[in-house]
């Protein structure tokens, strides 16, 4: 059975998004809502998604619930965050066993979406609350990650990055908010998101496996019914914000090695054929072996163990970060610098394109090998006019020119430069 | 060569095993219903192979730490240029990685498979070392170590193995020191390359969308002829007892993160049986369905970071409980507890059961992936398991042999506490 695609509309603003293929030996359903993103309710997210999967009516004790999941040959469910463009995504899902390998054929997909639908919409509450001590433990939980940022300097100097650039917009909120809007939210805020998030925003339900999800979305979106939504429409829509000069924030810690993270703006509503010029421009500049930052700042002038570009393609990013000697830094800048003004110039050869073509071509191609790469890839394109497939990406990359690349690189200016220097003494 | 097959008609999965005129063992499992292929070229040969001889030589030759790596790095170039820029023609994905008992070259892709073979083939036994290009990548290594230094993961886990072993080489850092690989020249990088790149050490995997006789047949292309080399390391001795109970180091954290590590005998590999009943009893213990993995994240003792493993490979093995922690020394406390306790009152065998299911539906869900096949099989081409032994090991598995293990392994004597605690 090759792969197949298909996404439909269930309901109003709910997607169902059937990926229908025998080669995996599991069964995947999660749901995705769309939500906004500001501190607030990055708080109440983070928080709903560790009570939805903490306990349910039917298992009131964690214990219990795992105890249930090692049952159904230990499926993994898991509910978490994640960022697309402005706005942050509730994703609930169970994977497990396929049918076919249950060892006294249970039903696993069916019990599987009872599972899933117990967690989402009847989680364990008392007259209408969650109980206090479920609620403090996810709350110290969120604290505790969110204080944890800083254990990973690298991450924690990206975020620090955007933080800075984009303090105006919802793209600059930490997933989980801040320490002060998660300590100050309660558990009434939390029961209203709730109620809230399951009427009005818009869902996704996504199916990797061999068999018709027809029973699933059924089941699914009779919860939904009973319930009754007035669901919110999403378009978001990109506009470009031209920095009127360069930010820079520099910190200081007991570091041995020192972080430079560079962010760009690129206005990518002027970027032909689905922001793709955009990505392969970032890819020969930065994302990979053969790529500007690797050849020159990191093999050539040797400054550093690592010197990457990443794409947050909603909004039209470059975030470039470098792991860098602190006396190095200013040089590693300028070296970084140079390398886009030549891609500016157009100095890059018919030899990179090609290279960068077959490197996307081959990494589309291989999207549909795990069911959780298949899922990023729609969501990532969740707000795209047109839904791109793996195979159409493939043929709309092979189109583009170096005319296109040197446009796109032409649309990159310099917005924030955050520095992490290593103490006096430390390094 | 003629392969064998080896099947597991339940799973519905089989791969092939091939061994070259040189020893060299080639391990295939074609999965022509996916889009890629993962292909990696191995060495058994990793930072705990510091002091060694071959054979006719009377002195055993220590090198400088961190020296497996920088050879990995180093392996990538040629007179000609680099093999990254080789696999940028053929659009795959390419990297390596160097641990504790082997040294990995790998690629993924979906098209073109048989170049970027080639290419791997190729680089790998060709090393080109020069002074020049050996002192451009300390810049880069030195770099790569500082960044380790920062990373609290990775020195919680080092003071650990310091703070469990005297002289068991897998204490020494993977990168080495900024000291010790200033020490490495072109010379030692062949002297390492010709001992232990030596196909009869070394393994091939190639797992995916692949036709298992073109993968054979290219080996036999070119992989090259070489003479078998007998390599001894240096004995050392390793006490039972551990080199000291606590270690501590600040480093800017916003909790203390923790390893409570408890030595374990090991000689050569342990036995998966063991590997898998050890792995088993854990779950037993502090898995997410245990009551008290439930008790210490409800008084704020671990959070979701916390968990337990075996930390094991070629002659060492422990267990290894980490996680992040107000008060690590109370959580071990609560954990040894624990342990007492489950001794005297023994497993459920209902929970026995649970577990079971888990690591059985686990071990299936596995194959959904074609690397992770792939690793699965790198550890057996270093360990000498087969890739279906496991699930023989979960079916035929007993709460008795657990609770034997349950009864053995606890030693808190062998036992050592690293944290990296906050600073202030």
């Amino acid at each position: 059975m090759h792969l197949t695609t298909n996404r439909q509309q269930l309901a109003a603003e709910i997607t169902g998004l059937d990926i229908r293929t025998d080669k995996f030996k599991t069964k995947r359903i999660s749901l995705s809502f769309v939500l906004p993103l500001n501190e607030t309710d990055a708080s109440l997210a983070s928080i709903l998604a560790k009570l939805l999967s903490r306990s349910t009516a039917a298992y009131p004790d964690p214990v219990a619930l795992h105890r249930k999941l090692l049952s159904l040959y230990g499926a993994h469910f898991a509910a978490g965050v994640i960022k697309v463009g402005d706005y942050q995504l509730l994703n609930m899902s169970i994977t497990s066993l396929a049918d076919r390998f249950a060892l006294q054929k249970e039903p696993l997909s069916e019990e599987c979406t009872e599972f899933l639908c117990q967690a989402l919409f009847r989680p364990h509450m008392k007259d209408g609350s969650f109980l206090p001590q479920d609620f403090d433990i996810c709350q110290r939980l969120l604290i505790e990650s969110i204080e944890s940022t800083i254990n990973d300097k690298r991450k924690y100097a990206i975020s620090q990055m955007y933080k800075t650039m984009c303090k105006n917009e919802p793209f600059g909120v930490e997933l989980g908010g801040t320490i002060e809007t998660a300590s100050q939210i309660t558990s009434e805020q939390v029961v209203s998101y709730w109620e809230n998030m399951l009427k009005t925003a818009p869902v996704v339900i996504t199916v990797v496996g061999e068999d018709s999800p027809a029973p699933i979305y059924e089941t699914i979106v009779k919860e939904f019914e009973n319930i009754g939504r007035n669901p919110t429409s999403i378009h978001p829509r990109f506009q470009f914000q031209k920095p009127a000069s360069v930010t820079v924030k520099e910190e200081t810690m007991q570091l041995a090695q020192g972080k430079l993270v560079m962010g760009f703006r690129s206005d990518i509503s002027s970027t032909q054929q689905d922001n793709l010029s955009f990505r392969m421009m970032c890819d020969i500049f930065g994302g990979a072996p053969y790529s500007k930052l690797f050849t020159v700042v990191r093999e050539k002038m040797s400054l550093c163990y690592y010197c990457a570009a990443r794409i947050q393609s909603q909004k039209g990013f470059i975030c470039v970060d470098s792991g860098v000697d602190s006396s190095n830094i200013d040089a590693a800048k300028e070296g970084i610098l140079t390398q886009l003004a030549s891609m500016q110039a157009g100095d890059f050869d018919r030899a990179v394109i090609e290279a960068c073509k077959m490197s996307m071509a081959d990494s589309a191609k291989g999207v549909t090998d795990t069911p959780s790469s298949i899922e990023a890839w729609y969501l990532n394109r969740l707000f795209d006019h047109n839904l791109v497939s793996p195979e159409e990406f493939i043929e709309k990359v092979a189109a583009i020119t170096k005319d296109d690349l040197v446009q796109a690189a032409q649309n990159v200016v310099l917005d924030t430069v955050y520095v992490l220097k290593g103490q006096e003494g430390s390094q | 060569m003629t392969p064998q097959c080896i099947t597991h008609p339940e799973l519905g999965e089989q791969y092939l095993v091939a061994t070259h005129n040189s020893g060299l063992k080639i391990y295939i499992c074609e999965k022509k219903n996916f889009s890629g292929c993962y292909a990696v070229f191995g060495t058994k040969y990793g930072s705990i192979d510091n002091a060694f001889r071959t054979k006719g030589q009377a002195e055993y030759t220590v090198v400088p730490e961190g020296i497996a790596h920088f050879l990995e790095h180093k392996l990538f170039e040629s007179e000609d240029g680099d093999a990254f820029s080789r696999y940028a023609k053929t659009g795959a994905s390419a990297n390596a990685y160097t641990s504790f008992d082997r040294t990995c070259y790998l690629f993924s892709c979906s098209d073109h498979f048989e170049e970027s073979f080639e290419i791997l083939l190729d680089f790998v036994q060709h090393p080109y070392f020069t002074k020049e290009t050996v002192e451009k990548e300390q810049g880069i290594i030195s770099q790569e170590i500082s960044m380790y230094d920062d990373s609290p993961d990775w020195m919680v886990l080092f003071n650990a193995l310091e703070g469990l072993y005297h002289n068991n080489p897998v204490r020494i850092n993977i990168a080495g020191t900024a000291e010790t690989i200033a020490k490495i020249d072109a010379d030692l990088l062949y002297q390492c390359y010709n001992t232990f790149y030596n196909l009869q050490n070394m393994f091939i995997v190639v797992t995916g969308n692949v036709d298992a006789q073109k993968v054979l047949s290219m080996c036999d292309r070119y992989l090259l002829d070489t003479a078998p080399i007998e390599v001894t390391t240096m004995p050392y001795e390793e006490p039972k007892q551990i080199v000291r109970a606590y270690t501590e180091l600040a480093m800017p954290v916003s909790i203390p993160q923790f390893i409570w590590g408890i030595k374990l005998d090991a000689d050569g590999y342990l036995p998966l049986k063991d590997r898998t009943e050890i792995s088993m009893l854990l779950s037993v213990l502090v898995g997410q369905q245990s009551p008290l993995y439930h008790q210490l994240l409800n008084e704020g003792l671990i959070n979701k970071d916390f968990g337990a493993s075996l930390f094991d490979g070629r002659n060492y093995a422990c267990i290894m409980f980490s996680g992040e922690s107000k008060d690590p020394q109370l959580v071990v406390n609560r954990l040894q507890q624990a342990i007492i306790q489950l001794q005297k009152d023994g497993i459920a065998d209902d929970e026995f059961q649970l577990i079971r299911r888990q690591f059985y539906g686990r071990y299936m869900m596995a194959f959904n992936n074609v690397e992770g096949i792939g690793d699965a099989l790198t550890d057996c081409a270093c360990d000498g398991s087969g890739l279906f032994d496991e699930a023989e090991i979960i079916q035929e598995a007993t709460r008795t042999d657990l609770e034997h293990q349950l009864k053995t392994l606890f030693d808190f004597n062998r036992s050592t506490l690293s944290v990296i605690k906050p600073t202030t």
